[in-house]
């Protein structure tokens, strides 16, 4: 019977956001981002260029703005993707 | 963003950019794994038929500087480029111009009061493989400065933006750019990157550069419109050159700990439990199935069962999550209340 588990997420592709809603995700994503970081740095990571595990170093620990467009793109996606399921379960984001 | 080990480069990508077929996020992510992996630049490199490096002309035997002359230099240059040679690994130079790339670097470190020897910067080039016949490779351009412990970021499809706030962090610039393009030479018929300068300040119409050919001390103001289409030519390829990481300090935003709208129970659960659906979807994609222990050699995961079988403590795990995303978009100033209220 536990076999037949199928999950099957909320599909969240028909529903649209307001600009402000987007640039709420820009928000998150940034937070996101931070703290990711912060808790590398804690770990005693630095910058690098190329990611190391041996020196802990990592090239995204910089600024959210100065990320490449790509990296950018992914942490958005995840926070529209929340902020869509949040208006399809039924609930209002408004300030 | 991580945690997974590094994606290897294919076999066809690595001969797309042989052949330059790559886009240029595709050719950034081949560079970057050139940056550090010998084998594959060992690879590319014999692949790109880099074997032919003759010998640099050392203006160094006879123990004398490097005399640079005033901008703009009039070269017959024929480019050295083969069909196989790719714009992007390459800078085409010839004599004195192959030394753009370390005369950039120079510069910044006469701009940061860093003590320089020329010759001895050319050789550490040359022995380490960063300064070749035709010039030093655009990934490579920094790697001078690397080495007295600066930080060093390479990236293509940078713009305006990028370097404005770059210097105004008071870090370096350096551009790759087509020369011809940059200084307006007639019946430019190459539109590969050939050339790199430093780029001091951006204004609404020119950009003012230091000319690696130029004394250190002379300017050159660019039209900004030509400035963009000789950087275009290396889809705009820019090297940053800065002195402290740390400067970036991440300030999350605090989560306080008083507890959620008891309204919201239900969006927290819901939130939750997608989470886990979204989750398991991953888990049984890669082949896992439901198994009382976790065993990742036998793909079982006790987890893959629905959300509602689940123990409160397991639960607690998404709601969590939940919970603080619920929290951060509060905080970032927007309530959150049912439909139809």
């Amino acid at each position: 019977m536990l076999e037949t588990y199928k999950p099957q997420p909320i599909d969240t592709s028909d529903v649209e956001l307001s600009d402000e809603l987007r640039e709420l995700a820009e928000l998150m994503a940034k937070n996101v981002h931070d703290v990711w970081a912060q808790a590398r740095i804690q770990q005693g990571w630095t910058y690098g260029e190329e990611r190391n595990d041996r020196e802990k170093t990592h090239p995204d620990l910089i600024p959210y703005e100065e990320l490449t467009e790509e990296e950018k793109e992914y942490d958005r996606s995840t926070s529209l993707g929340t902020l869509k399921l949040i208006l399809k379960l039924g609930f209002k984001i408004e300030r | 963003m991580d945690i997974l080990s590094k994606p290897t480069l294919s076999d066809e990508l690595i001969a797309a950019f042989v052949d330059g077929r790559t886009t240029p996020k595709e050719t950034q992510q081949v560079l970057r794994a050139m940056l550090t992996d010998e084998e594959v630049r060992d690879l590319i490199e014999y692949m790109i038929r880099d074997n032919d490096m003759g010998d640099i002309e050392d203006e160094c035997e006879d123990g004398q500087t490097v005399s640079v002359s005033p901008l703009p230099v009039q070269t017959n240059k024929t480019t050295s480029l083969s069909e196989t040679q790719l714009p992007m690994a390459k800078m085409a130079a010839k004599s004195e111009e192959n030394l753009c790339g370390v005369r950039c670097e120079e510069f910044i470190m006469y701009k940061r009061n860093i003590p320089f020897d020329d010759c001895e910067l050319i050789q550490i080039a040359k022995a380490n493989n960063w300064l070749r016949k035709d010039g030093v490779p655009l990934f490579y351009i920094g790697e001078l400065l690397a080495r007295k412990g600066y930080y060093v970021m390479r990236r293509y499809e940078s713009n305006l933006d990028d370097i404005k706030r770059a210097i105004l962090e008071k870090e370096n610039v350096i551009v790759a750019v087509n020369s011809e393009i940059l200084y307006d030479k007639k019946d430019h018929k190459k539109t590969e990157p050939n050339h790199a300068v430093v780029v001091l300040s951006v204004g609404p119409d020119t950009v003012t550069i230091f000319e690696p050919l130029n004394k250190f001390e002379e300017r050159i103001q660019v039209p900004l419109a030509k400035f963009m289409l000789s950087w275009e030519a290396s889809h705009c390829y820019m090297v940053k050159i800065f002195t402290n990481p740390e400067g970036y300090t991440p300030q999350p935003i605090q989560m306080d700990s008083v507890p959620l709208n008891p309204d919201l129970t239900d969006l927290v659960e819901g939130i939750a439990e997608n989470a886990h659906d979204v989750w398991a979807v991953d888990r049984i994609e890669e082949g896992y199935t439901y198994g009382i222990k976790r065993d990742d050699d036998l793909k079982k995961h006790p987890d893959l069962l629905p959300y509602s079988a689940l123990t409160d403590k397991e639960k607690n795990y998404d709601r969590k999550m939940a919970i603080n995303t619920i929290k951060l978009v509060n905080l970032l100033g927007y309530d959150i209340v049912k439909k139809g209220n």
